[in-house]
């Protein structure tokens, strides 16, 4: 039910999120992306910052969570089913993670 | 032959636009997670700073990328609007209005396939 209702709520954020995403790197930066564009542009004040600590887990949760929907989907045995879970919850950190670790030169952060 | 003729009993009868809707649901979702891990890949070379990362970003020119990016714009579109008929449905009593959500659903993604369309066609055509 939690997880129903995250789906939904990541969901309508995430319209939100990736209109601003395709419109500044389509529209806005079009042509011109590189490091300086992108970092002048993310480093001015802290609302991209605020932004990415969002969309990140945003995507990264919905997209785990929906594949994990078509996984029940299929009905697996409960014995494959929690390993499944797990190994489900490791990648998705892990990419989490790795997400956050990319952006971070470009928000500032060494 | 018989795989054939079991489809054509099986499937085609359940086809209708709801079901259409949600097959490309999912396929749109599947494809959209699994591209975040490739440009995951490619924002990571951030760290390894300004030369690299703009070598990086400079793969991505060219007629072929752009129209994968266009593509990509599509995907995210259809899989956001129908994303929204299907919290509306949830969140409200809208089974006698499912026809006319339906219709609101196509016309939306069909006006932000056009403006998009008109934007990156010429761009992809550009350098051809």
């Amino acid at each position: 039910m939690f997880s129903w209702l995250l789906q939904r709520v990541s969901g309508l954020f995430l319209v939100y999120a990736l209109g601003v995403h395709l419109w500044t790197v389509h529209v806005v930066d079009s042509g011109r992306l590189n490091w300086e564009v992108i970092t002048t542009r993310l480093q001015d004040g802290s609302s991209w910052t605020v932004y990415y600590l969002l969309f990140i887990p945003a995507v990264v949760y919905h997209a785990f969570n929906g594949m994990w929907g078509i996984v029940l989907d299929y009905d697996p045995p409960a014995s494959l089913r929690r390993p499944l879970q797990v190994v489900f919850w490791i990648s998705g950190f892990a990419l989490l993670l790795y997400g956050y670790v990319g952006i971070r030169p470009l928000l500032g952060g060494s | 032959m018989i795989k054939t003729r079991q489809l054509r009993k099986n499937l085609l009868p359940q086809l209708n636009t709801v079901s259409v809707l949600w097959l490309l649901h999912r396929l749109t979702g599947v494809a959209l997670a699994v591209y975040l891990v490739p440009h995951f890949i490619t924002i990571n070379d951030s760290r390894w700073g300004p030369e690299i990362f703009n070598e990086t970003l400079k793969w991505f020119q060219g007629p072929l990328i752009v129209f994968t990016e266009y593509v990509i714009v599509l995907v995210v579109t259809f899989h956001s609007i129908n994303g929204l008929r299907i919290i509306a449905m949830d969140f409200f009593d809208l089974s006698q209005r499912q026809k006319w959500l339906l219709g609101l659903v196509l016309a939306a993604c069909g006006a932000v396939f056009l403006c998009a369309s008109f934007w990156f066609v010429p761009r992809i055509l550009e350098p051809l």
